[in-house]
């Protein structure tokens, strides 16, 4: 299902609607957490208030969990999420500022927002010092460009820096977050002059803690996906409309909608490699090829088009298998052209069509075909599709006529 | 205060890992029984190696390789006699994911299949190999190709012969101005949600 925006399950240009409601349940969440308070931020820098560690860590192993445990259930497609770039020099003079800043000020940035609102002036005066510096770095940016742009690693992950596989990553995460909770209460404890309590964790948070680690364990023990999952078509069932042979699209009826565009219900998805459409294709059909046709954007995009799709390739092999991979994914009314685009061909241009037949469909079948091969020489087909273009959902994108040409 | 937040904590806790594993549960009633993921058997399938073209074929005739597969012949047993190899096998297509069927598989691997099309053939392979039988292949054309043109005859012309190949000049017979160049599905050229109104090039505005 998610990521919703790059799936199309939510408009894109809604995208800052939803950055004004998420920045708002942020803010409220920051300021019932505390951290509108600076004496509050800063004490994780002097050890006696280490909440704000908590808060970020319960932050990161809830979301990391969330996301590996949704990708496992396929609720969220993690190849599909957006990966912030890492540029060296800027993470870590950036870094250096930010740590400075909010050693003295008490404040990061978010925080400052949140109680400069609630009318903290020494916030006020932050986020002055914040707007300034902004206007600073704009101002002299190409002075600093070399530096914000120098050592780039390209959207890497940190578990592939260290070599581990991710959901050791995640384990090992939320260990040592579970650690530094224990860790910092007695540190907090021992600055703040209480009696530190007897056991490492205090009996309320010991359920909290067993979950936490459960899921972990299942993070480490599971798969990134299961083998199968719940909306997949079973293998016996492929086997048995493969048998049945239900899912080709003859060459009559493909030709008849080509030349007839109004009744043409098919989304035609050429299952062939970029430069063999380029080639060649037929009007208003998209490029999936088959290599890429199980990617979670493809499925997605294949999924969600309103249209019944009709696959072909030059033969009937790649359709057959792609057609295999849509179904298994409990892609409904997907197709196939019979003979792929070879056959087509061949039964169109090739093949003699009888004339002394003395069966009238026959007959009918024959001059049809005679007729549409007529046709599609002439290039009818481009034409019924420029002259009375339909919407379709599609990524094919035709240069338009250039200034002076074309026309009558 | 703190109390409360506690036994917030604990009890969305709670809830979490019990909805999550409850899921989990559900998806492992519900779901099929594969050995691959679709993904997997796609790329074992797009690497080439499951078919096996006539060439190969050939070189494996010649190193007396072949006496090492099972062939399996997905027809009604018709015109298999002049075979390909000693020992083939005819199974029904629709048969192939029997249990006495698979058990077959597995016990007699490596297993060559070939049948009334190419296509018939690689889809066997790819519903027996997302079953976890791996070492099975494809023959490369229809098995009356096969049988007529068996090693004694066999052509250096038609050596990479498979079906998914160009056999025309398509834009001889079919002018078709507004398909070449048309751009191919990316990620970022997906439509979200929006319309796109093909237009080709010429013709009257």
């Amino acid at each position: 299902m998610g990521p919703l925006i790059p799936q199309g399950f939510v408009n894109p240009d809604l995208n800052l609607f939803f950055a004004f409601v998420i920045g708002l349940g942020f803010g409220y969440v920051l300021e019932q957490a505390g951290f509108s308070s600076s004496r509050k931020l800063a004490g994780v820098f002097y050890g006696y208030d280490f909440v704000v560690l908590r808060v970020f860590f319960t932050a990161a192993i809830t979301s990391a969990a969330g996301l590996l445990l949704f990708n496992y259930l396929g609720w969220i497609e993690y190849d599909m999420l957006y990966v912030n770039p890492t540029y060296v020099w800027s993470a870590i003079v950036g870094g250096l500022i930010m740590g400075g800043g909010f050693i003295m000020g008490g404040f990061c940035p978010g925080t400052s927002i949140v109680a400069a609102v609630i009318g903290k002036i020494d916030a006020m005066f932050f986020v002055v010092g914040l707007m300034i510096g902004i206007f600073f770095f704009g101002s002299f940016y190409d002075f600093f460009e070399p530096l914000y742009n120098g050592y780039f690693l390209g959207n890497i992950y940190v578990f592939d820096s260290l070599g581990m596989s991710r959901s050791l990553f995640a384990f090992m995460l939320i260990v040592i977050a579970l650690a530094a909770f224990v860790i910092t209460k007695k540190i907090e404890d021992h600055v703040n002059g209480r009696t530190a309590a007897h056991h490492w964790i205090r009996p309320a948070y010991r359920l909290p803690f067993a979950l936490m680690m459960l899921i972990a364990f299942l993070i480490l023990l599971l798969p990134d996906r299961p083998k199968a999952q719940w909306h997949e078509t079973s293998a016996k069932v492929l086997l048995q409309e493969a048998s049945g042979n239900e899912h080709y699209v003859s060459v009559e009826e493909l030709a008849y909608k080509l030349l007839h565009p109004y009744e043409n219900d098919y989304l035609l998805v050429d299952v062939r490699d970029r430069d063999a459409f380029d080639q060649f294709s037929f009007p208003g059909a998209v490029n999936v090829p088959l290599e890429t046709i199980s990617d979670a954007s493809n499925i997605s995009f294949l999924r969600n088009t309103k249209q019944p799709l009709l696959l072909y390739s030059f033969g009937n092999t790649d359709a057959d298998q792609a057609w295999l991979l849509l179904r298994r994914d409990g892609i409904q009314n997907v197709n196939v052209l019979e003979g792929g685009l070879n056959g087509f061909f061949n039964t169109l241009f090739v093949k003699s069509h009888p004339t002394d037949s003395t069966k009238e469909m026959e007959l009918f079948e024959s001059r049809f075909l005679t007729r549409a091969a007529e046709q599609f020489k002439s290039g009818a087909a481009a034409l019924e599709s420029q002259q009375k273009a339909r919407p379709v959902k599609t990524i094919v994108e035709i240069i338009p006529p250039a200034p002076g040409k074309g026309g009558c | 205060m703190e109390k409360d937040n506690i036994k917030m904590l604990s009890s969305s806790a709670l809830l979490v890992s019990v909805v999550i594993i409850g899921f989990m549960l559900l998806q492992w009633y519900w779901a099929p029984s594969y050995a691959f993921t679709g993904k997997e058997v796609a790329s074992q399938i797009n690497n080439g190696q499951a078919l096996v073209l006539p060439w190969q074929l050939k070189g494996m005739a010649e190193k007396d390789e072949l006496k090492n597969y099972t062939l399996i012949v997905l027809l009604e047993s018709q015109n298999t006699e002049a075979g390909l190899f000693k020992n083939q096998k005819t199974i029904a297509f629709d048969q192939i994911l029997d249990k006495d069927k698979l058990n077959f598989f597995k016990k007699n691997q490596p297993v060559m299949i070939t049948a009334g099309t190419e296509s018939q053939a690689l889809m066997a392979v790819h519903l027996i190999r997302s079953k976890g039988i791996i070492n099975v292949y494809a023959i490369a054309n229809d098995v009356a190709m096969n049988v007529r043109h068996n090693f004694s005859n066999f052509k250096p012309a038609q050596a990479d012969m498979h079906s998914e190949k160009a056999a025309f000049d398509y834009g001889r017979f079919f002018k078709s101005e507004g398909s070449p160049g048309a751009k191919q599905s990316t990620k970022h050229e997906i439509p979200q949600g929006g319309v796109t109104v093909v237009k080709t090039q010429g013709g009257c505005s």
